[in-house]
């Protein structure tokens, strides 16, 4: 099991493609993401992004290559498996269910950790960390999408992860709401891996320290935000001009 | 003033079984204006929409479109009287190509006029025209977005309301969209409700602005105004 990088490296993707009959959505993608980092995704609509995530946690089976997590291949595993190895993700379009309120949804993630009185402690605990324990007793089906967010981060929470995939959180928050999101995250930082796909730029470069630009299904350009803000091609394929 | 009103509210009020989402809403939109209503999430703003196309029932208050009540009409009555309203998310019906989606939007229109507006949605979306065999479902999500504004296009709204176009967008298609957005408000003679959660850009191109907060009016002005006021600054944008 010697084939992956770096021993710095959580996890680490080698020549992975994704082919969909005949669109390749994913080429040829190699990524390490360090252990302790928080790692910023971004790249046009198409590009490749969620279904990196989608390759990763087992919800796409990878046409080629191989996900190697603390030095073990999971490639092909199954989503569950996945999850009990410490990996977890949220959605770009929440998957919460949505008949059930706030709290029965949290507290459904945590069923698969915790047993007895602890379940009703952890529910709370992981609700007060994501800030959404004001609206607990809602039905998920009524609730917007920025307090979606926030549940699927309590539930990604309740499942222990050591490395943990977002998937836009920022997509349907206000700046402020942006910012509120953004100390959840720093929070979460001192104890977990963090990768996070988003298209707001200003949000997301203030809390990574490391960028990469996907672009028809390659990386296009690695680099610190600053690096990443400066570079022409980057403006030119994803931004549209100068970072605001 | 000589102001022609196209929507009033007045102290509406609707929720979700118990829970009370619109709290006395009091609203106006003149003809040919856009107005954008920011807020934070939980505020009221999709609900509102929802309430105003008949999707949801209120609970109280009225709601009047070109003099007249509509508050008890059903959906399609109200889509019949040129309300239209393209919900969050890009939706589109995914199994059908982007030129049946259109015209499945336009299924009011006589087969002349339907044609007329397929025409008039690809000069709007160039990329559309481009795509128009292609299915709905496997576009990207600009593109599908852009398919949804085209398909609420078909049939001729009067009074249009978006609810958040930007939603997930990359930063260039954003613009790209918001361009083709501030084009129909110069082009198209309608009312337009843009429901947006990034102030700046909404405040941009709309004249007047809500801000919607708890299910109440918390702010109305200006635009230009609210991006200059200290307490909106501090609040919504975080600045």
């Amino acid at each position: 099991m010697r084939e992956c990088g770096s021993k710095g490296g959580i996890l680490t993707t080698q020549g992975i493609a994704k082919h969909f009959g005949g669109l390749a959505a994913l080429k040829d993608i190699n990524l390490e993401i360090e252990r302790g980092s928080i790692t910023g995704i971004i790249g046009p609509n198409g590009s490749g992004k969620t279904t990196l995530f989608n390759v990763i946690t087992g919800y796409l089976k990878a046409t080629k290559g191989n996900v190697f997590y603390e030095e073990e291949k999971i490639t092909g595993a199954k989503p569950y498996e996945i999850v009990n190895k410490g990996i977890s993700r949220t959605f770009q379009v929440p998957q919460c269910c949505k008949l059930l309120t706030i709290r029965e949804n949290i507290r459904l993630a945590c069923l698969r950790t915790y047993s007895g009185e602890t379940i009703e402690a952890k529910t709370r605990e992981f609700a007060a960390i994501a800030k959404i324990d004001r609206h607990l007793e809602i039905e998920a089906k009524n609730v917007p999408i920025g307090f979606l967010r926030k549940t699927e981060i309590a539930m990604a929470l309740a499942t222990n992860p050591r490395l943990l995939l977002l998937d836009e959180p920022f997509s349907g928050l206000t700046d402020l709401e942006c910012q509120e999101f953004s100390a959840i995250v720093k929070g979460l930082r001192e104890k977990i891996t963090l990768v996070v796909i988003d298209h707001k730029l200003k949000h997301l470069m203030p809390i990574v320290e490391k960028v990469h630009v996907l672009n028809e299904g390659r990386v296009f350009f690695t680099g610190s935000p600053e690096e990443v803000a400066r570079n022409r091609d980057v403006q030119k394929i994803y931004i549209g001009g100068e970072i605001q | 003033m000589g102001r022609n009103a196209s929507l009033t509210i007045k102290g509406l009020e609707a929720g979700y079984g118990e829970v009370p989402v619109l709290m006395g809403i009091d609203i106006e939109i003149d003809e040919n204006e856009m107005v954008a209503i920011v807020g934070p999430n939980g505020a009221g703003k999709s609900t509102l929409l929802r309430c105003i196309s008949g999707l949801i029932e209120r609970r109280r208050g009225e709601i009047w479109f070109l003099n007249r009540k509509i508050g008890q009409l059903s959906c399609d009555d109200i889509v019949k009287l040129g309300i239209i309203h393209c919900p969050e998310g890009g939706k589109v019906f995914p199994e059908m190509n982007v030129e049946d989606n259109l015209l499945i939007g336009g299924y009011l229109q006589r087969k002349s006029e339907r044609k007329k507006q397929v025409d008039l949605v690809y000069h709007l979306f160039p990329r559309l025209r481009e795509r128009r065999k292609q299915l709905a479902g496997t576009l990207s999500g600009g593109e599908r977005q852009m398919v949804s504004l085209g398909l609420s296009l078909m049939s001729k709204p009067r009074l249009f309301m978006m609810d958040e176009p930007s939603l997930g967008l990359a930063p260039i298609l954003k613009k790209a969209i918001f361009e083709t957005i501030g084009r129909i408000k110069r082009e198209q003679r309608m009312a337009i409700l843009l429901v947006e959660q990034d102030a700046f850009v909404a405040l941009e191109l709309a004249e007047r602005s809500y801000v919607l907060d708890n299910g109440k009016i918390a702010m109305e002005a200006n635009s230009k105004a609210l991006l200059e006021d200290v307490e909106f600054k501090r609040i919504y944008l975080g600045i």
